[in-house]
């Protein structure tokens, strides 16, 4: 018999991979919507198509009662609570103890040959693999191919898969370790060019999986490690899918009547007469909360705008060698930033350097210690009572220790005086980038007219330590990274007279009196920082002073409000209060994140203000006075909606899939080759967010339903942009998410439904209910 | 200040018994009121360092367990302040890290419990006290790392260390009924004098029997499966196994001394698993990926070499490495969420510099060499007796800091400011450790005796250093290095699951049949 051709193994390949969730190493965190790939098929096919491949329920367990979520149900485990083979999960382990090694570095030999030739060189030795297949098992997957898609045709023919049966083959074999095929995806889709070794591609793990199972065939264990059975999950019979499918419909009509009744009863209290400060930040949730109480503790107006303030940047931090990309992953970088030190400030900026360059040389000579099979027994005893020490410290008193650590930071590595701005030379930015840039940014957001003096560009990060998924908790427009540096060089480019000019010519005036500056909320203690103070001219220092001393005051209330949900933090000082979360190495939840997101809310701020969202809205700020063509509303519902939903996605797969599409408990985590988790000993790379992110114990903080998405545009407008944005279209019609719209103020609202026909919303007899955040 | 330190012992002990006994059922309650209890213990443990400081030896009694109590010498009280002090922080730490575990109360009181045994192994007067709490503090560090039974490599987990621990337990309670029986004296003041009254074979039962116990403890050669398996369970409960249970191999060692290194021949053999695991799991150590298991596999070896110095009767030095190494494994195991590559390599990341690794090699040469006749320097000035004992001392100080000075040369600064400190630093570092060596001794000295008649000299440590370059430098072949990773991978290291069943039993045929939805479900064209 023939074998199947390259070409055609490739393909099924591909499509068998689109039931792979991508997964990003763990520095750059990225939120996605783990069935992405399939949204053609859309929201219920989808979830169908993917529950039945992995054994799992992935709609919301029904509650009759309102009881909370009994952990655990209903999805499997990696280690099989289901009926799979221990032929396959012995499969498995080989499978992943490779991977990791691999991906550690541990196969040496460069990144030549890939996992695959690493796998086949070493595979001849290794004691467990002769326990499973025998000598002679083993000495045939030694022998396999050279070639990875050759083995795969050659293990194919000996399986006996037909040319029909190779896409579900790939697909449920993919599915038996999704963190490892997500890496491998990631790497082949979304990695940006020049990631390093070691390149783990989709074809080497499945010529690797399908070599150890032709191999176990061929010794007579029979059809070991094929076809997992393709049972529905435990109690999913349809009518318990359809009672399911009402009830996460019903809660979404709940939700969607909470929030158009609040949206329609604002409490317009806002001072009149034009306001001191315009804080823009950034879309996420979290915000919502800061512009609540800044505007109530000033005559401040805050706008909402996705976090890398539409500047697509590749970054290169101060005397870096390399560059990370702050963007959200859907856009390519197409300015390149660095960070320079300002003015006259090079001889800090060359201290600092000097100093991180040798704490950087001391962490290395301690891990080279510690590596060294001689050389680390002596390191121990010398270095123990040393860090024994700061153990006890931090763990006995982690506010004090981190003042310490922050002082020590600011005394010995911090670079002094910098900017960030576009780099020289053709990848920067001329100056008409910078007027174009300008100018959609502002129009994008509604702001054209109506400059306050002071204009803060806020990004968003969050401090934690020791935690595997800490970028999870950073600006996902910026890819997973602090957002501080977006706003920097946005406002460095407001900031320009040449550009200023330029926008006047187009009809955008910013008065001279207008000054743009940056700063970083840290969403964990909830402290806005002002960056590039040096760069303020005195006359605005007054003002700047009086917004950080309102910012205090609403940082009060905020943290109140959110230290009612976090456990144990109620008390404020001590090591639960937010200060002590962000530099405790022992909390394991140092914020709650994007819990609770549910709605993206695109319009002016007079559409929100005053209504407390409970921190569950992304709010996009947007005019369709100032956007007649609706350049601006496209590029809103193609790029941030776009991340909101994933956003919303990953949460919700994560709450009803914890131990599948969620990374699962975090005390458990082991750090693997420094970009990923697997749980305890091994195993399967853990995707999406622990469970201590969406989790309370038992009960499920995040509710998981369905992103709502409100616009206030022409219905007609948002009709048209949809239907010319096939992503709009996929994620609209397949019913992913759910979107109203309305004309003006007071118009109804109207309710897209998939297919494209749009009914009038009315408010039905359904039950209100509160805001619940937690 | 006798009663200070009697006082000190009891609350060390009384305060963990305590947090476990109040815990509760609720996790929160029970994580807080036993870190509270391990808190009040570990106060208790540093008023008994300082109480035997001032006023020496102290024993107390307990008046109604008839004259048994707890022994506080130098080398007692310095080990209980370890135990203690890493109870405390683990059980601090857990409070904050298991906020979310279902069963966490359980963890609560087991850890607990794991450090009142650990205090009596380790400060008990007699020989019958630091049985049971050898056993109680297995049988509960059972428990503490064995109670999430919702995840799937527990259960394996646990099997092992019962197996281990069964063994160890049974030798360890053979060998003090021999002794009792035998010899009579139980009390662990008098250095088991009386135990000298053994007849030859019954002292090597009796010496094989510990030192079983102690491999058992310490996860060496035959007992070597357990240990690596427990990064399964949370990641306090590792900090404490690593930091607080393994060390109780050594600490029985030492304190029975001279009956554990009473004969040769056990001595000898003793020294081979011990060193053997050092070599071995030190460069095994190297190959595992993931951080736990990294840290898992160098606690072996450091637990190898520590026994490897008992069985060459330098117990001195294996109790500064029992302390040390406690200390460093419990800040690096509490610390492993940490180890995550940052995005920008650079600017503080460390960056290797390009080019040939003479340059390094010439720099460590240099550097082990000044540090090493620096700390023999300083031990000799400070009178520290036993000039071979520093010799092999300043060996391995050349090998730490050789492999220091390596890391620090491929990454160095250009500041040649920073460089001069950092040799600076090397030199006074390896200053201070001659210093704390010699200082061990003095201190540590009275206490422990130079080791039984079976005692190996501490000149076959070296034997532990050459074969830790041998093998490194065996590695370095790719088809060896190949053997290696094979073994590496799957011989010390645990798989994910437990794949040591009986052999496969042929599956049933698959059924082919084509997931919904992937038929038609947007397939590129020309399909």
């Amino acid at each position: 018999m023939t074998g199947p051709s390259r070409a055609s193994i490739l393909v099924d390949l591909d499509e068998a991979a689109r039931f792979v969730p991508p997964m990003w190493p763990l520095s750059t965190f990225v939120a996605v919507n783990p069935l992405w790939d399939l949204r053609q098929l859309g929201f219920d096919g989808a979830i169908e198509a993917a529950g039945t491949l992995y054994g799992a329920d992935l709609l919301p367990p029904p509650t009759p009662t309102g009881d909370p979520v009994p952990p655990g149900r209903s999805d499997p485990t990696p280690d099989g609570s289901r009926a799979a083979d221990r032929a396959s999960a012995a499969v498995d382990d080989v499978l992943t103890r490779w991977c990791a090694a691999f991906v550690g570095g541990q196969l040496g030999g460069g990144d030549g040959g890939g996992f695959y030739a690493a796998w086949r060189a070493g595979i001849g030795h290794d004691p467990a693999a002769r326990r499973l297949a025998g000598q002679r098992g083993r000495a045939a997957m030694a022998a396999a191919p050279a070639d990875a898609v050759a083995a795969i045709a050659v293990a194919l023919v000996e399986l006996g898969v037909g040319d029909g049966g190779r896409t579900p083959a790939f697909a449920a074999r993919l599915a038996r370790t999704p963190g490892w095929a997500g890496l491998a995806k990631w790497r082949a889709q979304w990695a940006p060019p020049g990631t390093g070794a070691p390149r783990l591609t989709l074809v080497d793990l499945m010529a690797v999986r399908l070599t150890v199972e032709a191999a176990l065939h061929a010794e007579g264990f029979g059809d070991a490690g094929t076809l997992p059975p393709l049972v529905r999950a435990p109690g999913g019979r349809d009518t318990d899918r359809e009672l399911q499918r009402a009830e996460l419909t019903a809660c979404e009509d709940r939700f969607r009547h909470w929030l158009l009744t609040a949206l329609d009863h604002p409490s317009d209290d806002r001072p009149a007469g034009p306001p001191a400060a315009q804080v823009v930040f950034c879309i996420d949730v979290r915000s919502e909360g800061m512009r609540r109480h800044l505007e109530a503790a000033g005559p401040y107006e805050t706008l909402g705008f996705a976090g890398f303030f539409g500047l697509p940047a590749r970054f290169r931090p101060l005397g870096a060698q390399g560059t990370v990309d702050l963007c959200p992953v859907l856009v390519r970088p197409t300015v390149d930033l660095i960070e320079v030190p300002a003015g006259g400030e090079e001889a800090p900026a060359a201290r600092a350097l000097g100093a991180l360059a040798a704490r950087g040389a001391a962490a290395a000579a301690f891990e080279t210690g510690r590596e060294h099979p001689v050389g680390s027994f002596l390191l121990a005893e010398l270095t123990g009572p040393v860090l024994g020490a700061a153990a006890l410290a931090r763990t006995v008193a982690p506010s004090w220790t981190g003042r310490l650590r922050s002082w020590a930071r600011q005394r010995f590595t911090s670079p002094g005086l910098t900017e960030v701005v576009p780099e020289a030379g053709d990848r920067g930015m001329s100056l008409d980038e910078q007027v174009h840039y300008a100018a959609s940014a502002l129009s994008t957001m509604g702001l054209v007219r109506g400059f306050a003096p002071l204009v803060v560009l806020t990004g968003h990060g969050a401090t934690s330590a020791n935690n595997p998924h800490a970028s999870a908790l950073d600006c996902g427009a910026c890819g997973g990274n602090r957002g501080v540096v977006s706003a920097r060089a946005a406002a460095g480019i407001f900031n320009r007279d040449e550009v200023r000019a330029a926008l006047a010519a187009q009809g955008i005036v910013i008065p001279p009196s207008t000054w743009f500056v940056a700063g970083e909320h840290d969403t964990v203690t909830d402290r806005v920082e002002v960056l590039d103070r040096h760069l303020v001219p005195a006359s605005h220092l007054a003002g700047l002073e009086a917004l950080e001393r309102a910012i205090a005051d609403a940082r009060v209330a905020l943290v109140a409000e959110r230290s009612a949900d976090l456990p144990g933090a109620a008390g404020a000082r001590g090591p639960d209060g937010v200060d002590a979360r962000a530099v405790d190495w022992a909390q394991v939840r140092p914020e709650w994140g994007l819990a609770g997101n549910a709605a993206i809310i695109v319009g002016p701020r007079r559409m929100t203000a005053g209504v407390t969202l409970g921190r569950r809205c992304f709010l996009h700020s947007y005019d369709a006075a100032t956007d007649p063509d609706g350049t601006a509303l496209e590029t809103i519902l193609t790029a941030p909606v776009v991340v909101a939903h994933w956003i919303n996605a990953q949460y919700y797969f994560s709450t009803v899939a914890p131990e599948l599409f969620g990374a699962g408990d975090k005390t458990v985590h082991n750090v693997v080759g420094g970009i990923g988790v697997v749980t305890g000993t091994g195993g399967d790379l853990r995707i999406g967010l622990p469970r201590q992110s969406v989790f309370d114990g038992a009960r499920s903080v995040h509710e998981p339903l369905r992103l709502q998405v409100v616009v206030e545009a022409p219905v007609a407008m948002v009709d048209r942009t949809i239907r010319r944005n096939p992503v709009l279209g996929d994620l609209f019609d397949g019913d992913w998410v759910h979107l109203v719209a309305r004309d003006a103020p007071g118009s109804p609202w109207s309710r897209r439904l998939p297919g494209g026909r749009w009914i009038v919303w009315e408010r039905s007899n359904t039950e209100e209910v509160g805001a619940v955040h937690a | 200040m006798h009663t200070l330190a009697d006082l000190g012992g009891l609350v060390a002990l009384a305060g963990p018994l305590a947090g476990a006994a109040m815990a509760g059922r609720d996790t929160r309650t029970a994580l807080r009121r036993a870190a509270r209890g391990a808190a009040v213990g570990a106060v208790g443990a540093v008023i008994a360092l300082a109480g035997v400081a001032m006023g020496g030896t102290a024993r107390s009694a307990l008046p109604h367990l008839g004259g048994t109590g707890l022994l506080l010498d130098h080398f007692t009280v310095a080990v209980l302040v370890l135990v203690a002090l890493v109870g405390a922080v683990v059980l601090s730490f857990a409070r904050r890290y298991l906020q979310d575990d279902p069963r966490g109360a359980v963890f609560a009181r087991s850890a607990s419990i794991v450090v009142a045994g650990m205090v009596l192994v380790t400060a008990a007067g007699d020989i019958v006290l630091m049985t049971v709490g050898w056993v109680l503090a297995g049988a509960a560090f059972v428990v503490t790392a064995g109670y999430r039974t919702d995840l799937p490599q527990v259960a394996g987990a646990r099997r092992s260390m019962l197996r281990s621990f069964a063994v160890g337990d049974l030798a360890l309670v053979g060998a003090v009924t021999v002794i009792v029986w035998h010899a009579g004296d139980v009390n662990l003041g008098n250095r088991l004098a009386a135990s000298t009254r053994l007849p030859g074979h019954l002292g090597l039962v009796v010496a094989a029997l510990v030192g079983a116990a102690a491999l058992s403890r310490c996860g060496q050669g035959p007992f070597r499966t357990w240990l690596p398996k427990t990064v399964a369970a949370p990641t306090p409960a590792s900090a404490l196994l690593h930091a607080g249970v393994v060390n109780g191999g050594g600490i029985l060692l030492l304190r029975l001394d001279p009956v554990a290194t009473s004969s040769l021949p056990v001595t000898i053999l003793l020294f081979a698993v011990a060193g053997g695991s050092a070599v071995a799991a030190g460069v095994a150590a190297g190959r595992r990926p993931d951080a736990k298991g990294g840290l898992a596999l160098s606690t072996m070896a450091q637990m190898g070499f520590m026994l490897a110095e008992v069985a060459v009767g330098a117990p001195v030095a294996a109790t500064t490495h029992l302390i040390g190494h406690g200390f460093y494994k419990a800040s690096l195991f509490l610390g492993s969420g940490a180890r995550v590559t940052p995005p920008v390599a650079g600017a503080g990341a460390g960056v290797r510099r390009p080019g040939s690794s003479l340059p390094a090699a010439a720099a460590a040469v240099i550097a082990s060499l000044a540090a090493a006749a620096t700390s023999a320097a300083v031990m000799r000035w400070a009178g520290m007796a036993g000039g071979s004992l520093v010799a092999v001392i300043a060996l391995f100080v050349a090998f730490a800091a050789g492999a220091a000075a390596w890391g620090w040369w491929e990454h160095r600064p250009a500041s040649r400011g920073a460089n001069a400190l950092a040799a600076v630093t090397l030199l006074a570092g390896s200053a201070a450790y001659g210093a704390v060596a010699a200082g061990a001794a003095a201190w540590f000295g009275p206490a422990l005796p130079a080791g039984g008649h079976g005692a190996l000299a501490p000149g076959w440590l070296v034997a532990v250093a050459v074969g830790g370059v041998v093998l490194s430098a065996l590695e370095r072949d790719p088809r060896l290095s190949r053997r290696l990773a094979g073994a590496g991978l799957a011989g010390l290291a645990p798989s994910g699951r437990a794949i040591e069943r009986p052999p496969l039993r042929p599956a049933r045929q698959p059924s082919g049949r084509l997931i919904p939805g992937l038929a038609g479900a947007g397939a590129p064209a020309g399909r």
